[in-house]
């Protein structure tokens, strides 16, 4: 018993420090250059990179990485380097 | 105006005046300097209020410095603008793309920000005339966005 909770603890630990990037929709930037700063930041394949583009364009929004707070913060860090509309939230 | 992508650079030809005076626009324009421009190229990276201060404090400098840094590769570029007879060229050195494509994003979305343009007339597919500076204004969103394409079409041909 003392295990289960020392594990739901753990778990829930963790989940508290679960972030997500978004990239929410901007009418400025261009299809082609959204596509290539994904590409360019997160390492995806131009075809998911494509998906995450075509996710922001016509739903306005579009997670595009999950993880630690840390990495997150640095990823839309590059996001706003690269002048796109990006913030993080904890799930 | 004409465009070739040689290997290592991209090269603008055959460019008239006015077209060169918008080029020369791209790092100094007065919308890069307006309440509403700071506020799009400089979003909050969550409604954290602390985060944000810390944001403020500790990340938004250096994106200032790179947006800048940006800004000053292409305002050498175009200090290399040729004029032949009247018809000048320009040069892009491919290692330079990605500032071009910065200093681009940064007017784009300045002047976008400054004037308020909505979502019609971002996604005209053609813009005729340019009487108003609103017009105007249209007309550069669309013209530095047409150079966007070229930058980005010569990257995918390399």
């Amino acid at each position: 018993m003392a295990t289960e909770t020392q594990e739901r603890t753990e778990t829930q630990d963790h989940l508290d420090s679960i972030w997500q990037v978004i990239v929410h929709n901007d009418p400025v930037n261009l299809m082609g250059y959204v596509t290539r700063v994904f590409q360019q930041v997160f390492g995806y394949s131009k075809e998911k990179a494509q998906r995450h583009m075509m996710e922001v364009h016509q739903h306005g929004r579009s997670i595009v990485w999950t993880g630690d707070r840390e990495k997150a913060e640095l990823f839309v860090q590059q996001l706003h380097g690269y002048l796109l509309l990006a913030t993080l939230e904890k799930i | 105006m004409a465009a070739s992508e040689p290997t290592r650079a991209i090269v603008l030809g055959n460019l008239s005046e006015p077209i060169v005076d918008m080029l020369r626009m791209i790092p100094v324009a007065d919308e890069l300097g307006s309440a509403e421009a700071e506020e799009r190229l400089f979003p909050e990276p969550s409604p954290d209020s602390q985060m944000v201060e810390d944001w403020k404090a500790y990340v938004q400098p250096s994106l200032l410095d790179a947006f800048r840094s940006a800004r000053q590769v292409v305002e050498s570029d175009l200090k290399r603008i040729q004029n032949v007879k009247g018809l000048f060229s320009l040069e892009i050195p491919l290692n330079h793309a990605d500032a071009w494509l910065s200093a681009l994003n940064q007017i784009r979305l300045a002047i976008a920000a400054t004037h308020q343009l909505d979502d019609a007339e971002l996604s005209r597919e053609e813009v005729a005339g340019a009487q108003t500076p609103r017009e105007v204004a249209v007309l550069r969103v669309h013209f530095y966005g047409y150079l966007q394409h070229v930058i980005l079409d010569a990257l995918e041909s390399v």
